[in-house]
């Protein structure tokens, strides 16, 4: 029997301390992106960090390859980098400034980027899910061997857009993948107080995905589990993977989340991810030095996507009104420039 | 190195936070991360996080104190200034706007006038006062009609001694009205008014002993006088020459000069020997308004419309006994003592003539006016008299409007 | 020449089309083997095969959102919504998700997508089959929007449709698909975004699109035998918007008419004639009149529904008013 090579190394194999890493850096980026905030350096305050989510977006994203696209919510900066965005671009959006992924037009909440497969993030809850039927109904068709992911929160269960696409992509056996990040707390709303099914998979199940939940305290967990998801989606079997976690702060920014209790927070806080994996290094073997130096790299890295934001350009105020339409189609006539052709007139 | 702990802008709306609780002492130390207070804003609690490791020196604001966004909190020690990252400023800092000039507010005259949008703006490129314009439209609404009308409307003005009107657009076809013997240009009000609503610039002169002009004719040459330099001054070219009667003589004398676009002659005189002398002689010496109104009556198959007042301006003004000489000149023993035959005929070969006959005329006779050149066209009125508009009024304006186009 | 209905020239846009490029494909609900509820898509799946005339379940938002998706992935949906009053399901995908894409990303990928659907009264189908959202649509900046009022418009501006960079909703008339002329659709196809002057005319100008169109001109034939006459102006597309074509004309004539069979408040009637008021002002002899749908809910009595929006009649009228 011949034993056929990948084009890429399977990186379902990545080893833990690279899912360490990859887990290290969401979280610093994510403080760091906090601290924008605080020096009043972010365009905006809807900021919403997946602090305690990290084994969701680099499990499931190990269990990925290049070509594969994917949409995420508005909690989705974790999954970005760990699909391979640079941080600085991305700090540079949130920032809204020139040097982001959409010079300053989308920011956190709508960052996108085509060459990563990234169809974008989304601020409407469910929003971004049925991009996925239609990306893998073309992956289909043009047989490109692609999957697409659409990442969600545990809000967006009980959209009714994500009954419609999963039941039209397990209708046409599309490569599509359903994956639900369940933080426990739609912004303040627990997920048992949003439904009484909350063993979630059993719905997809119901519409004929294969579907799992999976516990994402051990990173390792998830990625096994999103390599069967995703090579039974690339195969016709359109698949769906709840991954159960804890959101440690607030909904936004870091609000004090009033609506839950200390003891809860403690309790999810604890039921840490990173935590987790840095003692299963520890168990394996790594020295302690040598996981602080992936610490070490990650705050560098981080802190410099800071001083990248900081530094550069507000977008000029005339792109504005670029994008609207395709490059070549007249722009929208600004209102003053309006205002000024009636008033010369008239 | 010690620094100032202010107060963020927590929230879009935020604009200042009462301080909840202090969750480092003065004197402790704390980890960049670690959260230093928490605040109350309009929509919630937040914390304060640390932007680097440092020491709580002294708490500025205590628990419960109302605080607005960027005012002290606290001091602290070892931390770096919050804003120390490299700043790149988009753009040159902004130089401070002018003083706008004090702005005048015109007053707007036509406030409170119900006027279109068209009328107003007709108005005012013609340097019209609303005011001075009675609207027809509905609702007593000024309209564009109501605009041009009133652009067609004559000034009156006086130049090289030769009063006249002058009515219509600018930019209109130039046209002159000359009256006939002891009229003057008002006899001409109503098909002036009538071609400057249809856009012509119409120029009517009170010819040299006639009217209001000051210059006197004595013979019919004379009634020429200083008409050329008129017409180009005012009109700025060559026009469409009107004549009535014995307008005919300057107007031909007119086209002779190159001044005329176009003849158009109503009831012409030196056409003809015949002439009702009792009538062109009667007015050179009438003194009486019983005697005009008579004499005039003679002009018209319709009751003459014009009013005491009118018929006693002209008795005065004809009372000063300008036109006997011009008189004697024009009506000989025989009769009529000019003949514009031959003028005619040679200038109808190059220029549109035409000759409006009313076969009513009871001063001359109009068989005269239709045994001309062929190239002359010929328009009949079966039932007017001399003064052709006052009873054939549309079809003369009809004909003037088209003889005078371009 | 062909005589064609202006079903039959949209088929033909359609066909025409996916022949030319295999990345169009038609989604929707009943687009497939029943050939579309008003039949449009009859016959196309004989020579396109199911896969290109997708047929779906009754998932608005999933249809709009799947096309959204394709599009973005690199291939040309034309997604049927069966009636312009299913377009609140589909709001979020249609404007918040397709119209926005482009620009929230910095002008990375525009969504060449088409949403073909249907509207407008006229066949006794009620409150919720019945409506002109049109202004909907104008209101989302992002999306382009077509409302073909002849047959070959039917076709040229399908055509156009596809090959439109970025999203284009295309509202049907109901009333329209029966309707034939005699088309040459080899002809030159007149340019995207360029309205029609119908008729020509001094006193007043009726812009109008759509069904309106042929009410309009029924009604200046009306006006015609009156002494009045009205030039009649079809804008074909509402995004882009042909304000060109139409300012000399009011200018000209001092007098405008704009007809919708949308409800007029907020409505596609009062944008233009806010901007007829603010950019013909001083042409203007008389205020902008709107003839457009009431304010109200379409019934299914004919007799109510006719009422609730204008007719040749109801157009003749407000022109004769004007004039007097």
């Amino acid at each position: 029997m011949t034993q056929i090579a990948d084009r890429s190394a399977p990186t379902s194999n990545t080893g833990l301390l690279e899912l360490y890493t990859a887990m290290r850096r969401i979280r610093t980026f994510e403080e760091r992106v906090g601290e924008l905030f605080v020096r009043g350096e972010s365009a905006g305050s809807m900021l919403h960090l997946s602090i305690g989510e990290e084994s969701a977006a680099v499990g499931v994203s190990s269990a990925m390859k290049p070509g594969d696209t994917f949409t995420t919510h508005h909690r989705g900066h974790g999954i970005f980098l760990a699909r391979g965005a640079d941080p600085k671009r991305m700090m540079a959006e949130i920032a809204g400034k020139e040097t982001g992924y959409c010079h300053g037009k989308g920011g956190s909440m709508h960052i996108a980027d085509m060459g990563l497969g990234h169809l974008g993030a989304n601020a409407i809850v469910g929003g971004g899910i049925p991009a996925v039927v239609g990306a893998a109904l073309v992956a289909r068709r043009k047989e490109t061997g692609a999957v697409s992911v659409a990442f969600f929160g545990d809000g967006a269960m009980q959209q009714g857009i994500l009954y419609e696409s999963m039941n039209m992509a397990a209708l046409w056996g599309l490569p599509a993948i359903f994956v639900c990040i369940n933080n426990q707390w739609g912004m303040g709303t627990r997920i048992d107080q949003a439904t009484r099914a909350t063993a979630l998979h059993e719905r997809a199940l119901a519409f004929g995905l294969s579907g799992e939940t999976v516990d994402g305290l051990d990173v390792r967990n998830v990625q096994d589990a999103a390599a069967r998801i995703v090579d039974g989606a690339r195969a016709g079997t359109p698949g769906f993977l709840a991954v159960d976690c804890y959101r440690h702060f607030g909904h936004a920014r870091k609000d004090k989340s009033p609506y839950r209790s200390e003891a809860e927070e403690d309790e999810g806080r604890a039921r840490d991810p990173l935590a987790f994996a840095r003692a299963a290094l520890a168990e394996a073997g790594h020295a302690a030095p040598a996981v602080d130096a992936v610490d070490d790299a990650a705050a560098a890295e981080m802190d410099s996507t800071i001083d990248y934001a900081i530094g550069s350009n507000e977008p000029q105020i005339a792109s504005m009104f670029r994008d609207v339409f395709a490059p070549g189609e007249p722009e929208p006539e600004p209102v003053q420039t309006r205002l000024d052709r009636v008033m010369a007139t008239s | 190195m010690s620094a100032v702990l202010t107060l963020p802008r927590l929230g879009e709306t935020m604009e200042d936070g009462t301080v909840v609780t202090w969750l480092v002492a003065p004197g402790a130390p704390f980890r960049r991360g670690d959260a230093l207070l928490e605040v109350e804003t309009d929509k919630t609690v937040v914390e304060v996080p640390a932007l680097a490791d440092g020491e709580l020196a002294e708490i500025l604001a205590p628990e419960g104190a109302q605080v607005r966004v960027g005012a002290p909190l606290a001091r602290l020690v070892g931390a770096e200034e919050p804003d120390a990252a490299p700043r790149i400023d988009p753009a040159p800092p902004a130089t401070s706007a002018p003083a706008p000039a004090p702005k005048v507010v015109l007053p707007m005259p036509s406030a409170g006038l119900r006027a279109t949008p068209l009328a107003r703006r007709l108005a005012r490129e013609a340097g019209i006062d609303l005011r001075d314009i009675p609207g027809k439209g509905r609702r007593g609404r000024i309209e564009r009609a109501d605009i041009e009308h009133h652009v067609g409307a004559p000034t009156d003005a006086r130049a090289n001694g030769l009063a006249y009107s002058l009515a219509g657009p600018d930019n209109g076809a130039r046209v002159v009205l000359l009256h006939g013997f002891a009229g003057d240009h008002t006899l001409w009000a109503a098909p002036a008014a009538g071609l400057a609503r249809a856009g012509r610039r119409v120029l009517s002169p009170d010819l040299p002993g006639h009217g209001a002009t000051d210059a006197e004719a004595a013979t019919p040459a004379e009634l020429s006088t200083g008409l050329a330099d008129l017409i180009a001054e005012t009109l700025g070219g060559p026009a469409h020459i009107v004549a009535l009667s014995l307008g005919a003589v300057p107007a031909t004398a007119l086209a002779n000069a190159g001044a005329a676009q176009s003849l158009t002659l109503v009831a012409p005189a030196g056409l003809g020997l015949g002439v009702d002398r009792a009538f062109v002689h009667g007015l050179a010496v009438a003194k009486s308004a019983g005697e005009v109104a008579h004499l005039l009556q003679r002009m018209t198959e319709t009751p003459l419309a014009l009013s005491a007042e009118a018929l006693t301006r002209i008795a005065e003004s004809l009372g000063q006994g300008r036109l006997i000489a011009l008189a004697g000149a024009i009506v000989g023993a025989a009769g009529q003592t000019l003949s514009l035959r031959a003028d005619l005929a040679r200038l109808a070969e190059t220029l549109p003539v035409r000759i409006i006959a009313p076969h009513r005329d009871r001063i001359f006779d109009w068989r005269d006016m239709v045994t001309v050149s062929p190239r002359i066209a010929l328009h009949h009125l079966p039932n007017a008299g001399h003064m052709a508009w006052w009873d054939a009024q549309r079809e003369v304006l009809d004909i003037l409007r088209k003889s005078t186009e371009g | 020449m062909e005589t064609l209905t202006y079903r039959d020239a949209l088929r033909r846009a359609l066909s025409d089309a996916m022949r030319e490029d295999p990345d169009v494909f038609v989604i929707g609900e009943e687009v497939g083997r029943y050939g579309g509820a008003y039949g449009v898509t009859k016959g196309l799946i004989d020579e396109f095969g199911p896969e290109r005339l997708l047929d779906t379940p009754i998932s608005e938002p999933g249809i709009v959102g799947t096309a959204v998706g394709a599009a973005m992935a690199g291939m040309r949906p034309v997604a049927e919504l069966m009636y312009v009053d299913f377009i609140g399901m589909t709001m979020d995908q249609l404007c918040n998700q397709a119209a926005k894409i482009r620009y929230m990303f910095g002008g990375q990928i525009g969504v060449p997508m088409v949403l073909r659907t249907q509207g407008g009264t006229g066949r006794s189908a009620g409150a919720q089959h019945s409506q002109s959202l049109e202004a909907y649509i104008m209101h989302t900046p992002g999306l382009r929007l077509a409302m073909p009022a002849t047959v070959g418009d039917a076709y040229h501006l399908l055509r156009h449709a596809l090959r439109q960079p970025d999203p284009v909703v295309f509202i049907e008339h109901k009333a329209l698909y029966a309707q034939s002329e005699d088309v040459d659709l080899s002809a030159a196809a007149p340019d995207w975004g360029k309205a029609a002057v119908r008729r020509a005319g001094s006193d007043l100008v009726i812009v109008t699109y759509s069904r309106q169109l042929h009410y309009a001109l029924d009604a200046a034939e009306t006006l015609s035998a009156e002494g009045i006459e009205a030039a009649v102006v079809d804008l074909r597309t509402l995004n882009p918007l042909d304000f060109d074509t139409l300012r000399p004309l009011v200018e000209a004539a001092g007098r405008a008419i704009v007809v919708s069979e949308g409800p007029m408040t907020a409505g596609v009637a009062a944008e233009l004639a806010a901007r007829i008021s603010e950019e013909c002002f001083d042409f203007l002899e008389n205020p902008v009149l709107r003839v457009a749908g009431e304010d109200i809910p379409i019934s299914v009595s004919t007799e109510l529904e006719t009422g609730s929006v204008p007719s040749a009649a109801s157009i003749a009228d407000a022109a004769r008013r004007l004039m007097s």
